[in-house]
């Protein structure tokens, strides 16, 4: 392990270093707000060190910096790609700190714990992005779920306990099946490095069976199934709904932004590396097509008889998947002449946007919520008279869930499905409208009884100075990015060539 | 001078920028100074018709212009805002802002009763600037995509406007449906958008008609779907059969937002989406085919239900259905020329009809029967004769305008149609006639009722905007003829050629359907020598069915809310009941199932979900081997 | 010994961990049957690797220029780190466990069914 591997490493280094010193913090200041801003600034300190290295990536003119610690086998690399998730992942961290500034009051004591947990998890979806071998890839999942079932459990009532269990298990069962498929995987190749891995399939392809046998195509869906679970996909999507309703709010933002795009960052690296022959890509990508509309079509019917708005959004947030998985789908050995990084752009775009509009509706959730102690969506009646500003963010955003303009939700459905319409997937594209359409009828209920209902309660719902700063960010990044996209549409489009080339 | 001179085409994206910065100033502020709201919103829209003959005078001057911006770069597509000056386009231009101008400035008094201002007064103004500042984009955008998104917003500020009062269930419900309704077809719309996007690599509208016009240039099966879902989205927002249902909802609005969106612009998107792609329908006939006859079927169709509703907002609503229907049969005759002076001919004319029915209502405490009304001219004279002239013109009685562009539009489906279509427009024509007559002389003429005993006339804010429509409607018309050798009558100087003609038998025809239409109002309505209401009882059955709208609203109701909440509904109790209980209730069938049974009776999630995923798994390879083979 | 008989019996191994897993109503028994597959799924990685690797290693693995000794012990190392962390999850299962039983005095997952539908 050189300084230079430090280097490399060093935005989770200085992420898990900073989940430490939250906890030391804690132990010494007796006014507990000092942990909010001692976490969001702090944070500033990975970013700085993932911008340095994305400009000294530029400088360099090299795609990738890889990182052995001292083995001949290359486990972490630092490239656009991975450095585009860290930017997403700090961002969403900071402004789910921020958001659950207000909330973190209602725990007793280890609030110093509740964010360095955050922190953790976060550290391990940024080695996530960056992993490119599959033990590797395994422990980082591994360092993400933990850190999550415990926040889920966090409130150690019993339906934030049942959460935290549910999710546990659950993940622990979706871990043993996605490793029985790894080793499957590592059995018929012998490596577990994922470019290698690549050129092994090589010699194994026959062009007739998919993988050359069915029980590599057997690990593959074992892997497939693991993953699923992480993005919520259905069918592995059971645990969402449950664990979003059960667990502190801000951990549920913070599951559905953070926790899903490390998944995405990982499927992408593990499939247009270790899989990206053509005759497999078209395989897998038919099997992602197929998921994407199972998953919009179950989340967004299911969704329309929720009552309750974390567990409503639960269910929003497998339709959401469906979209993405849209960008899985839309490969570009499906067509001769597609513009090879459409699909994983757009997954990154969509990504991105997804992950603003949501943050701005939890932020806005959290705020009204933890002053009215409810979670259901008839309590929110009336509340464009409460609270208009929050009412007015998370309006927007659900204006921005259904995708309609001028919001970036809008712009990244324009997208991705413009990129299942490239691929020759326009049945997926029509799929994706249809349920766009589906969508609006639970968007819009929320922002019927917010604006048309009258309130129970007459009684302004304020909110604290953080709450306002994150809600105003995700609502002006929500809004200037569904006017003007291209710098984010370029930025995915730098990011995923690493993946293409 | 230097000013005027500079300013030209290249000044016509300042127009809905105003109303969109106006949106922005009065937003913030519409609670604290509703006042300085509407003046903000009648100001930006003020200079906008200002700006408008400035535009119109560097267009006839120096020619077309076309203006954009690079606004977005996916890969080798580049995608661009911007703005196209044309006739048409100015056109529409010249219609929207001074109606918009009419309608915010009456809605200065309508919306103060008694000294006492609506408590929504600032939102209203800058949900008025929004549809304005989205109409206005709508009108001028070059590309499908511009034009979609403005399009979106069009329907977004129809659905704040119509929600307006949405302390009202009904408002509420019926802003609900509106944006519903017209989603649907909005779907369609972006679908055949991307169609042609697809096809042709561009959003650009002049480069799309200009690739599909050269031989293969559009594969005719994709180039037929697409303008045909694209004309779905007309059909949505120009409320044409099946379609129109959400209109006459939309009467829930206040009344001058029925005269602004529901009358004279946003409806007429639809026409004028339709207008700009004529091109493209024209090479695709058989589309075209349907244009006219949804246009045909939705002229003739609202016009027997304008003719048994008593609400007076609601017969404007469904001759407004009606009209939008005849202005599709005129594009699906080709005659863009035609469809777009009676856009402006009937726009005139329907948002003084608006405009009068609100001074009506204003002056009734809000009552919209009818039959409550009568004898009002006498109460209400400005608001009655005006009402009279917009009646007149929509009635095609010579020399208002709707007379000219109904004849017209007479002409081109007489040369370019089936005989079949002259013969039951001119059947249509009848109708108009006839429940313009009827509500004319129900609400103005006859005996006073008691119920409008303490009606007066409104305030001059309120009758200004009546009289100066009422010029219009009266005077518009005469732009159809030749006057000068440049100016080939209104049709042609939209089209760019053509020249102006008559067909004396035909226009004597209309005409005299259309007097006798009006007279058979008059022994009906007036002098009472036929009884509507025996006619009503004779024919019980048929009088049913159309009070009934045909049941179609309850037909569409009943589909949403059987299939759509059922299906739902169903989804959530799978979820529930197969999902959930099925190793409770359901596992006495195999063997197997009923070993788990006894310890599964209560556990029901963690077995479930577990299940589901090996299930998952399973079935994932099952799919990936039937791919295989 | 053939690899055959290692992979069937972690296969089966698997899968009674899976069916213990979703079927028994005490918590901890839950965990245990998920030690089981995590244990599975550790028999077929050092088998894999004791048996498959080599011959593959031979064509394509020296040509690369690569040491064969890393990849014969990837399968080893990879078992190795799926006891730890699977230690760490059964850590934190307990804990779960243990604030359930603080909340309903119950170690049964089928009593944590409050949220549903």
């Amino acid at each position: 392990m050189t300084t230079h591997d430090i280097y490399l490493l060093s935005p989770e280094i200085s992420m898990a270093g900073l989940a430490i010193l939250l906890i030391l913090v804690d132990l010494v200041v007796s006014r507990k707000s000092i942990l909010t801003i001692v976490a969001v600034l702090g944070l500033a300190v990975p970013l700085a060190l993932s911008i340095v290295l994305w400009f000294d990536l530029t400088d360099q003119a090299a795609t990738q910096m890889k990182a052995d610690f001292g083995t001949e086998i290359v486990t972490f690399v630092v490239d656009k790609f991975s450095l585009f998730f860290k930017f997403l992942l700090v961002g969403a961290t900071a402004l789910v700190i921020l958001a659950s500034s207000e909330y973190v009051s209602k725990f007793k004591n280890f609030h110093g714990e509740f964010f360095a947990l955050i922190l953790f998890a976060t550290s391990g979806m940024m080695l996530l992005a960056s992993t490119v071998e599959l033990i590797t890839i395994y422990v980082s999942l591994e360092l993400t779920a933990l850190p999550i079932a415990a926040l889920a459990a966090f409130m150690r009532d019993s339906r934030s306990s049942e959460a935290g269990l549910k999710f546990l298990i659950l993940s622990a069962i979706s871990s043993a099946v996605l490793l029985y498929g790894m080793v499957i995987i590592y059995g018929f190749t012998g490596t577990t490095v994922l470019a290698d891995i690549a050129t092994q399939l090589g010699g194994l392809l026959d062009g007739e069976s998919a993988f050359g046998g069915n029980a590599l195509l057997f690990g593959v869906i074992l892997v497939i199934a693991g993953f699923g679970f992480k993005i919520s996909s259905v069918p592995f999507q059971m645990w969402a709904p449950d664990v979003y309703e059960g667990s502190p709010t801000p951990v549920t933002a913070f599951l559905s932004v953070a926790s899903k795009a490390a998944g995405f960052a990982v499927i992408l690296r593990v499939f247009y590396i270790a899989f990206s022959a053509e005759i497999l890509s078209v395989d897998w990508s038919a099997v992602f097509a197929v998921l994407a509309a199972v998953s919009m079509t179950f989340g967004n019917l299911v969704a329309i008889r929720q009552n309750n708005i974390k567990r409503m959004l639960g269910y929003s947030t497998i339709a959401h998947a469906g979209y993405l998985m849209v960008g899985l789908a839309a490969v570009a050995s499906r067509t001769p002449d597609a513009d090879a990084i459409i699909g994983p752009s757009g997954v990154l775009f969509y990504l991105s946007g997804y992950a603003i509009t949501n943050l701005a509706a939890f932020s806005a959730v959290i705020a009204i919520s933890n002053r009215i102690n409810s979670d259901l969506i008839d309590s929110f009646a009336g509340m464009a008279r409460r609270a208009p500003f929050l009412a007015g963010v998370l309006g927007f955003s659900m204006i921005s869930l259904i995708g309609v303009p001028p919001t970036v939700g809008f712009m990244s459905k324009i997208y991705i499905f413009g990129a299942a319409v490239d691929t020759n997937l326009e049945w997926l594209a029509v799929t994706g409208m249809v349920n766009s359409v589906i969508s609006a009828y639970y968007y819009l209920r929320v922002v019927k009884v917010m604006y048309l209902r009258e309130p129970i309660d007459d009684a302004p719902v304020g909110s604290a100075l953080p709450m306002k700063l994150a809600v105003m960010v995700t609502m002006a990044g929500t809004a200037f990015f569904g006017i003007y996209p291209t710098p984010l549409i370029n930025l995915a489009r730098s990011a995923v060539d690493v993946l293409v080339s | 001078m230097s000013l005027t001179d500079s300013l030209g085409t290249n000044w016509a994206w300042v127009i809905p920028a105003l109303c969109a910065s106006a949106f922005f100033i009065i937003f913030p502020i519409r609670r604290l100074v509703p006042r300085i709201g509407a003046a903000v919103s009648i100001l930006a829209i003020l200079l906008g018709f200002a700006l408008f003959w400035f535009v119109l005078v560097g267009l006839l001057s120096d020619g077309p212009g076309a203006y954009s911006i690079n606004w977005l770069t996916v890969g080798d597509t580049t995608l661009k805002w911007g703005v196209v000056v044309d006739r048409l386009s100015v056109t529409m231009l010249g219609l929207v802002t001074f109606v918009a101008l009419l309608v915010q400035v009456y809605s200065l008094a309508y919306l103060t009763h008694h000294g006492e201002r609506d408590p929504g007064f600032g939102r209203y103004f800058a949900f008025h600037s929004l549809f304005a500042a989205a109409m206005l984009t709508l009108v001028l955008a070059d590309n499908l995509l511009f034009l979609y998104i403005a399009w979106e917003l069009v329907g977004l500020g129809s659905y704040l406007l119509i929600g307006f009062w949405h302390e009202r269930r009904s408002a509420a419900e019926a802003a609900k449906k509106a944006f519903v309704t017209t989603r649907i077809g909005d779907v369609g719309l972006f679908i055949g958008i991307i169609m042609l996007f697809k096809a042709t690599g561009t959003f650009d509208i002049s480069t799309i008609i200009h690739v599909a016009s050269q031989p293969d240039g559009i594969n005719q099966a994709t180039l037929n779907i697409s303008v045909f879902l694209i004309f779905l989205g007309a059909m949505g927002k120009s409320a044409q059969f099946p379609f129109h249902v959400w209109l006459p909802d939309a009467m829930e609005g206040p009344t001058p937002v029925s005269a602004l969106i529901h009358a004279a612009t946003m409806v007429a998107a639809g026409v004028y989406l339709v207008a700009r792609l004529l091109p493209l329908y024209e090479l695709a006939p058989t589309v075209l085919l349907i244009v006219a006859s949804v246009g045909l079927f939705t002229f003739i169709f609202a016009g027997t239900l304008a003719l048994v509703m008593t609400d007076i907002k609601r017969v404007l609503a469904y001759s407004t259905i009606s009209h939008l229907g005849l202005m599709m049969l005129a594009l699906g005759a080709g005659g863009l020329g035609a469809a777009i002076f009676h856009l402006v001919a009937h726009g005139v004319s329907k948002a003084l009809l608006f405009l009068g029915a609100g001074s009506v209502m204003h002056a009734m405490n809000d009552e919209t029967d009818m039959w409550k009304m009568g004898g009002l001219r006498r109460r209400l004279p400005i608001t009655g004769w005006t009402f009279v002239i917009g009646a007149a013109s929509l009635a095609g009685i010579i020399p208002l305008a709707g007379f000219f562009s109904k004849d017209e539009i007479l002409l081109h489906v007489l040369d370019h149609l089936n005989p079949v279509f002259i013969v039951l427009a001119l059947l249509g024509v009848v109708l108009s006639a006839l429940y313009m007559a009827r509500i004319v002389l129900v609400v103005f003429f006859g005996p006073p009722k008691i119920e409008n005993e303490s009606a007066h006339e409104s305030p001059l804010v309120m009758t200004l905007p009546l009289i100066l429509l009422a010029f219009f409607a009266a005077t518009v018309g005469f732009l159809a003829f030749n006057y000068t050798n440049d100016y080939p009558g209104f049709g042609g100087f939209l089209e760019g050629h053509g020249e102006f003609k008559l067909t004396i038998w035909l226009t004597v025809a209309s005409l005299a359907l259309a007097v006798g239409g009006v007279t058979l109002g008059w022994m009906t309505y007036r002098s009472g020598t036929i009884s509507h209401r025996r006619l009503a009882e004779r024919y019980a059955w048929i009088h049913k069915l159309v009070i009934n709208k045909y049941y179609l609203d309850d037909a569409i109701q009943w589909t949403i809310d059987k299939l759509v909440l059922t299906f739902g509904g169903f989804v959530g109790v799978f979820d529930r009941v197969v999902i959930n209980d099925t190793g409770a209730d359901g596992s006495a069938y195999t063997v197997w199932l009923s070993a788990m049974k006894v310890r599964l009776v209560q556990t029901g999630r963690f077995y479930n979900y577990g299940m589901l995923m090996a299930g998952g798994v399973v079935g994932l390879a099952l799919v990936w081997w039937i791919v295989q083979t | 010994m053939g690899l055959e008989n290692f992979l069937i019996v972690s296969a089966v191994l698997f899968s009674i961990g899976f069916y213990g897993a979703l079927s028994k109503r005490n918590a901890i028994t839950v965990l245990m049957s998920i030690e089981l597959m995590f244990n599975a799924v550790n028999l077929t990685a050092v088998a894999l690797s004791r048996y498959v690797v080599p011959e593959s290693l031979a064509t394509a693995g020296q040509n690369a220029g690569q040491d064969a000794a890393q990849f014969l012990l990837t399968g080893h190392i990879f078992a190795i780190f799926i006891i730890t962390v699977a230690a760490a999850e059964i850590a934190l299962g307990l804990a779960i466990v243990i604030a359930i039983y603080r909340n309903s005095e119950s170690v049964f997952v089928t009593d944590a069914t409050q949220m549903r539908n």
